[in-house]
C-alpha cells in the first residue's frame, strides 16, 4: 500500500457518501446559496481532519485506538470510543439499506431485497476481513472500472442545464445552521476517520492532500448542482434520488444503453462497497483492539450477519430517514471528539515522555 | 576373466543393478593392470570413454564402497572402474552420449520481435542461454539437488542487483525447508515453494524463449529452471503480466500502449461478454434501447430453454473444442476446427438450439480471452468467467459488478510470494506492507 492508495481510497469513500443521501440533505437544509453548507461542511472536515492528522504524526506508527488507549486505559478508552463504534454499526447498518434499496428499485425490482444485501454483505465482510491493506489495493481497480461511470452520468445531463438555476447565490442568513437536515448530511464529512487507523510510520500531512481534498469538495459541488441545474429547487424537493434522475432526463443516441442511471446506481454501489468494507474493518479493528482479540473472520462473519439482519428491520424509507436523523450525534461525536480525542491523548503522552 | 575375484561392492552393485538391461561391466587391460568399468550403457559412450581412460582416471575420485551410493552414481551418468589391487571403487566421469536435442526455435509460441533461440531439456544449456543474454556480475545461478527418491536439478537464477529481495529470500528458505520432497512436475515444485493450492491466477510465468526470460530477470523476477524441463518459470507473477510481454519493448511506445490497451480490453470483454448476454436477455432487458431490446428478443425466437442454459451449453461446447483441438497433430486439427466451426456457425443457429447474438457475443469473448498473454493466463480468466455468469443470472447488472469486485478483492489478496498481485511493478517501495 502507498499513499497513493490510501487518498484514492479515501477520496472513493468521501464519493460514495457524497452519492448517497447527501443531495437530499443539502436540498432539504436550504431554499437558496447551496455552496453555503456544502463548503461549510468541507471547512469542518478539513480542520477536524487536520487536527486528527496532527494528533496522529505526534504518536507515529500508531492507530488512533492505541493512543487514545495509552492515554486513558482500556476502560476510558471504551467510554469514548463506544459512541464511535455505535456510529460504525449504525453507519453500515443505514449504508446496506440506502444501497440495497436503490439497487431493488432501480435494477432489481423483482429480486427479494434480502438477497441483494446478503450478497452486499458478504461482499464487505470478505474484503474487511482481509484487511485495509487489500481494500485500498483494490480501491485503485475500483477507479478504473467504476469512477468513469460516475463521471459519464454527471456530466452527461450537460445538456439539460439551465446556468439560471444556480441564482440565488447568496443565502445572508445562514439559515441551513439550524435545519436538522443539514446535519444528517453531515455523515458525509465523516469519511476521513479510517486515516487514523491505519499505523502508518510516516503520517500523513495534510497539505501533501490538497489535491485529494479539492477533488472532494469538487464532487460535493458536482453532484448538487448537477441536479439542481437540470431541475430547479422547486421540483428537487420531490425527489429522492435527484442526482440519480438527472442523468435519465437526456436520451444520448450513442449510447446503446437505454437506461442510464443504472450505470450510477452500479458505480455507486461499488463505491459505496468500499465505504461498507472500511466501515466494517474498523468496527472489527476496535473490537480487536479494545475487547477481545479474536481472529478477525470470525468477527467478520459475526458482524456481517448482524448488520445484514439489522438493515432488514428497517421497514421502508420513511423509517429508514427517521433512523438517519436519529443517529446523527453519532456521526458528529465521531467527527468531532474522536479527532479531538487524538490529538488530547498524543498531547498527554509527548508531556509524559519529556 | 570372469574369474578374477570380485570386491564386495561390486557383487552388490550388480545385484542392485539386476533389473536394468543397460547395466554393462567390460574388463580390459590397461597397461599393466587389468580394470573393470561399470556404467549405463545408455547413457555412457563406452568406445570414447576408454580412449581417453588415462586423463579420466587422473580426475577420479576414490570413495569408500559403504559411504557412497554407487547404484545413484551410476544414474547421474557417472562409471564405476574397478582397479585390481585396490580394494575401493573409483568414480569416473565418462564421456556421455549425447541426449539432447539442439537449441531450436520455440515450438508453443511466435516471436515476433526477439530472439528466436528458446530453451532446451538440459538445465546447463539454459543457464548458459540466460548468461549470454545478460552478461552481468550480478548474474546469480543456484542450484538444489531436490528430491529422496528421484533426484532432481533446480536452478534458482536472478540478477543481484534487480530482483525483489524478499523474493529471493523466501524462495531459497523454502528449497531449503522441503528439499526432501520429489519434484516430478511443476505441481510439485509449487507445493515445495509453498503456494496455494487453488489460485485463479497462476503466481509463476512460463515461458519457452530465453529472451523473454532474460528480461523478466531484468525486471526483477526470480528464474526457476528445472532439469529436463524446457521451460522457465518466473516467480511471481503480478496483474501486469496478464497484458505486458517483455518483448513489446521491442516495439515503439504508442505501438505498445496500444497492443497493452487492446489487451486490457480484452481481459475485461472476455469476462462481461457472455455475463451481458444473460443481463441483458433475461434480468434487465430495460438498459437496452427498444429497437435492440426487440432485435435481441427476436434473435432468440424459438430457442427452447432459459437463456443462461443456452449459454452455458455453447460455452461448453466452446471448451470442448479448445481442448480437443489443443494437442491434437497438425494433420488432424484442422478437421476437428472445421466440424466446429460447421456446428458453432450456422447449424446450430438453424436448428434453433442457440440465438444468432450468442454465436457472435461467445465469438467476442473467445477471441478477447486469448488477447491475454501467455497461455497459463487465460485459463484463470476463463474459469471467473463461469463465476461472472452465474451471478448475473440471478443479480443482474447488479450480480455481474458483484462479481467484478469480488474479482478485485480477490486479486488485491493474493501475495503468494511476498508481493502483491495487484503491484504494476516489482521494484516499488510499498510504504506501507
Amino acid at each position: 500500500m502507498t499513499k497513493r492508495m490510501i487518498f484514492i481510497l479515501f477520496l472513493q469513500i468521501q464519493l460514495s457518501a457524497a452519492l448517497s443521501f447527501y443531495t437530499v440533505g443539502i436540498f432539504e437544509s436550504t431554499t437558496k446559496g447551496h455552496w453555503e453548507p456544502i463548503l461549510a461542511g468541507c471547512l469542518l472536515e478539513i480542520v477536524f481532519l487536520w487536527i486528527y492528522l496532527k494528533g496522529l504524526s505526534m504518536s507515529k506508527g500508531k492507530n488512533m485506538v492505541e493512543i487514545i488507549k495509552g492515554t486513558f486505559g482500556k476502560w476510558g478508552a471504551m467510554l469514548i470510543l463506544l459512541p464511535f463504534f455505535l456510529f460504525l454499526v449504525t453507519h453500515l447498518i443505514s449504508l446496506v439499506n440506502h444501497q440495497v434499496s436503490e439497487v431493488n428499485i432501480i435494477l432489481l425490482p423483482q429480486t427479494p431485497l434480502w438477497m441483494t444485501a446478503m450478497i452486499y454483505v458478504a461482499l464487505a465482510a470478505y474484503a474487511a476481513n482481509k484487511g485495509v491493506l487489500v481494500i485500498a489495493r483494490m480501491s485503485t481497480a475500483v477507479l478504473l472500472l467504476f469512477v468513469p461511470f460516475v463521471l459519464f452520468s454527471l456530466l452527461i445531463s450537460y445538456k439539460n442545464f439551465d446556468m439560471y438555476n444556480v441564482f440565488p447565490l447568496w443565502n445572508p442568513s445562514f439559515s441551513f445552521v439550524g435545519k436538522p437536515s443539514f446535519y444528517v448530511s453531515m455523515y458525509a464529512y465523516a469519511g476521513f476517520l479510517f486515516l487514523g487507523m491505519l499505523n502508518l510510520d510516516k503520517p500523513i500531512k495534510l497539505r501533501k492532500m490538497w489535491l485529494v481534498l479539492s477533488l472532494v469538495v469538487l464532487f460535493y459541488l458536482a453532484v448538487v448542482y448537477v441536479p439542481l441545474f437540470v431541475f430547479g429547487h422547486e421540483s428537487i424537493t420531490l425527489l429522492i434520488h435527484p442526482t440519480l434522475l438527472a442523468s435519465d432526463t437526456i436520451d444520448l443516441e450513442w449510447v446503446v444503453f437505454d437506461w442510464l442511471p443504472s450505470f450510477f446506481v452500479v458505480a455507486a454501489s461499488a463505491l459505496s462497497f468500499l465505504d461498507a468494507a472500511v466501515t466494517l474493518w474498523m468496527a472489527i479493528l476496535l473490537i480487536r483492539v479494545l475487547l477481545f482479540p479474536i481472529p478477525g473472520k470470525w468477527l467478520a462473519l459475526t458482524m456481517g450477519i448482524a448488520v445484514f439482519g439489522l438493515s432488514l428491520k428497517i421497514p421502508n424509507m420513511h423509517s429508514m430517514n427517521r433512523f438517519d436523523a436519529m443517529i446523527t450525534f453519532l456521526f458528529l461525536y465521531g467527527i468531532l471528539v474522536v479527532p479531538v480525542a487524538t490529538v488530547i491523548s498524543s498531547m498527554r503522552q509527548r508531556r509524559r515522555q519529556t | 576373466m570372469n574369474d578374477l575375484k570380485k570386491a564386495k561392492w561390486e557383487l552388490q552393485l550388480m545385484e542392485q543393478m539386476e533389473t536394468s538391461a543397460d547395466f554393462r561391466s567390460s574388463t580390459f587391460s590397461a597397461g599393466d593392470h587389468q580394470m573393470t568399468l561399470y556404467y549405463l550403457k545408455s547413457l555412457v559412450d563406452l568406445n570414447e570413454t576408454v580412449g581417453m581412460m588415462k586423463s579420466l582416471l587422473g580426475q577420479s575420485t576414490q570413495a569408500a564402497p559403504s559411504s557412497v551410493d554407487l547404484a545413484g552414481c551410476l544414474l547421474e551418468g557417472k562409471a564405476i572402474v574397478s582397479l585390481n589391487g585396490l580394494d575401493a571403487p573409483l568414480i569416473i566421469t565418462p564421456v556421455e552420449l549425447v541426449l539432447n536435442r539442439p537449441i531450436m526455435s520455440p515450438q508453443t509460441v511466435q516471436p515476433l520481435q526477439g530472439a528466436f533461440d528458446s530453451f532446451t531439456e538440459n538445465l546447463d544449456a539454459n543457464i548458459g542461454l540466460l548468461r549470454k543474454k545478460l552478461k552481468r556480475k550480478d548474474f546469480a545461478a543456484e542450484a538444489y539437488t531436490t528430491g529422496t527418491n528421484t533426484h532432481r536439478e533446480i536452478a534458482l537464477v536472478y540478477l543481484k542487483g534487480a530482483v525483489h529481495k524478499n523474493v529471493v529470500d523466501f524462495m531459497k528458505q523454502k528449497l531449503a525447508k522441503n528439499r526432501a520432497a520429489d519434484v516430478h512436475n511443476v505441481s510439485d515444485l509449487l507445493k515445495l515453494l509453498e503456494q496455494p493450492r487453488i489460485s485463479l491466477v497462476p503466481s509463476y510465468l512460463s515461458s519457452e524463449l530465453s529472451e523473454e526470460t532474460a528480461q523478466n530477470m531484468l525486471a526483477g523476477k526470480v528464474i526457476v529452471l528445472i532439469d529436463q524441463f524446457p521451460f522457465a518459470l518466473a516467480f511471481p507473477a503480478i496483474i501486469k503480466d496478464l497484458w505486458s510481454l517483455r518483448s513489446d519493448l521491442n516495439n515503439p511506445v504508442l505501438f505498445r500502449l496500444f497492443y497493452r490497451f487492446i489487451r486490457i480490453a480484452g481481459i475485461l470483454f472476455s469476462i462481461v461478454t457472455p455475463s451481458l448476454y444473460v443481463i441483458l436477455n433475461a434480468v434487465n432487458p430495460e438498459l437496452l434501447r427498444i429497437q435492440l431490446a426487440l432485435s435481441v428478443a427476436e434473435s432468440r425466437e424459438g430457442v427452447p430453454y432459459p437463456s443462461i442454459v443456452e449459454v452455458c451449453l455453447m460455452l461448453l461446447l466452446f471448451e470442448l473444442v479448445i481442448e480437443a483441438t489443443i494437442r491434437l497433430p497438425k494433420g488432424i486439427g484442422p478437421t476437428l476446427t472445421m466440424i466446429g466451426g460447421i456446428i458453432l456457425g450456422q447449424a446450430i443457429v438453424q436448428a434453433h438450439l442457440v440465438s444468432n447474438l450468442l454465436i457472435i457475443i461467445l465469438a467476442a469473448s473467445s477471441i478477447a480471452n486469448f488477447t491475454i498473454t501467455g497461455y497459463i493466463n487465460t485459463i484463470g480468466i476463463r474459469i471467473f468467467k463461469y463465476g461472472a455468469l452465474f451471478l448475473s443470472a440471478i443479480f443482474g447488472i447488479f450480480g455481474l459488478e458483484a462479481a467484478l469486485l469480488w474479482f478485485c478483492v480477490y486479486l488485491a489478496g493474493l501475495k503468494p510470494l511476498s508481493v502483491s498481485y495487484l503491484s504494476l511493478h516489482l521494484k516499488g517501495n510499498s510504504a506501507y506492507d
